[in-house]
């Protein structure tokens, strides 16, 4: 699989186009708000490409440490259903 | 609306409708405008040439179904239109087409305010400090309006605490219905049951009250538009909403001078120094954004389900996150302040 460039460069790179490109030829109001607001997803989805599963794995270690000594069955449900789902990475998995 | 092509023509029939004994009437110009997120905008310059008679008026309309960012109604907005025009400088209701038979949706035509952004008035300045007894007079002045002079559309919370109540449990239903667990909406929701002000009488809040929505007129008059999420509740929250938008997009007038604020908006409601302060000013800051991070956290979720495919809907995600460090921000502010021996 390709690692380089990185999806996070990818999404930089094109959202510095779209800025320096292709935002000074707009003319019309509606489209020109329509592309800045399109710069600010992608510079934001950038970002979460390069951490967000990373994040959520971090998360999902420290509700686990902070809820794993509670005595409470619905708890322990909710922790084993949890456990039992593995540490599968692929982003359907990682976001339940 | 839909077909701007159309529109003159619609626009003409419509008016002609509307005053038979005008005379013929000719729409001159139709300008779709930029600028409303919610509803579609249009300007239309409109002759009646038997009268010599001309006019500039913006149309209100609602867009497709589908590009829809939140519900709202023009009837009702059309009714807390004329309820307020005379107390609060607005753009005055002309006609209403409720149902859409004549403009193809339905939609108002106001007038035309030919009136500065207070946005781009105040980027224009270094000091804009001169704009905090305006803007309390403006608030205060659709603030003090009696219920019984308010539309019998709007509800009427039975009381203070019930609305309050519902308030808050506002923040909870939205963490209920979120497509994902988001726990620090429970935990604000925790936090203003926690602070509660002193109550305050009722009256009509705008529900969108942000310098997005006002206009500078050429008297120093504070013009206020898109009354579409009106309703009856806390005054407050208007003005905490002002601050929380404005942390965003300033620059925020009313925290230039915070106590300059509150002294005139007390002065012109009767509010008393408990019942508005900056403190106060900053419960609402946090209390007032709860309906707008309800729709955006819904299209966001009806954007990840696939049911709608509006930029507008994921740019709004960007706003919660914003919004989430200010509440923690604010709220730890007047903890540590309300924690802190008095000097």
């Amino acid at each position: 699989m390709f690692t380089r460039p990185t999806t996070d460069q990818i999404l930089r790179a094109v959202a510095d186009d779209l800025a320096t490109v292709v935002l000074p030829d707009l003319t019309g109001e509606p489209v020109k708000v329509a592309v800045q607001m399109m710069i600010q997803l992608l510079a934001g989805c950038a970002v979460r490409a390069a951490h967000e599963t990373a994040w959520m794995a971090e998360e999902g270690a420290a509700i686990e440490a902070a809820v794993g000594g509670l005595d409470d069955p619905a708890t322990r449900t909710a922790l084993a259903a949890y456990r039992a789902a593995g540490t599968d990475l692929h982003l359907e998995a990682a976001a339940r | 609306m839909h077909d701007p092509a159309e529109m003159p023509a619609r626009l003409a029939a419509f008016l002609a409708l509307q005053e038979p004994d005008a005379g013929p009437v000719e729409v001159v110009s139709y300008e779709v405008m930029t600028g409303g997120y919610s509803r579609l905008l249009a300007r239309a310059e409109v002759v009646w040439p038997q009268q010599d008679r001309r006019a500039t008026y913006v149309l209100r309309g609602d867009p497709p179904a589908d590009r829809a960012y939140i519900v709202t109604d023009r009837t009702r907005e059309w009714e807390v239109l004329r309820a307020v025009v005379g107390r609060v400088a607005v753009s005055a209701p002309r006609y209403l087409d409720p149902t859409g038979e004549h403009l193809g949706t339905p939609a108002l035509v106001i007038d035309h305010v030919p009136a500065a952004s207070l946005l781009g008035y105040m980027a224009g300045r270094d000091d804009n400090r001169d704009l905090i007894g305006p803007l309390a007079e403006a608030a205060a002045a659709f603030h003090t309006l009696r219920l019984d002079q308010l539309p019998a559309a709007l509800d009427r919370p039975a009381s203070w605490q019930e609305y309050l109540n519902d308030r808050i449990d506002e923040w909870r239903r939205t963490a209920r219905d979120h497509i994902e667990s988001l726990p620090i909406l429970r935990y604000v929701a925790a936090w203003l049951d926690a602070h509660r002000p002193p109550p305050v009488a009722l009256g009509l809040i705008h529900g969108d009250f942000q310098s997005a929505n006002l206009l500078r007129a050429d008297d120093g008059r504070i013009v206020v538009l898109d009354w579409e999420l009106a309703q009856i509740g806390d005054p407050r929250e208007d003005l905490g909403y002002f601050r929380a938008v404005a942390q965003a997009a300033g620059p925020d007038v009313i925290g230039l001078d915070d106590e300059a604020f509150c002294a005139r908006y007390r002065q012109l409601t009767g509010m008393t120094v408990e019942q508005l302060n900056p403190s106060v000013l900053a419960y609402f800051l946090v209390l007032g954004v709860v309906g707008t991070v309800r729709r955006m956290l819904e299209g966001g979720a009806a954007f990840a389900r696939g049911d709608n495919h509006l930029l507008s809907s994921v740019f709004g995600q960007n706003s919660i996150l914003f919004g989430q460090s200010m509440w923690l921000a604010f709220t730890e502010q007047l903890d540590a302040s309300a924690a802190a021996p008095e000097v």
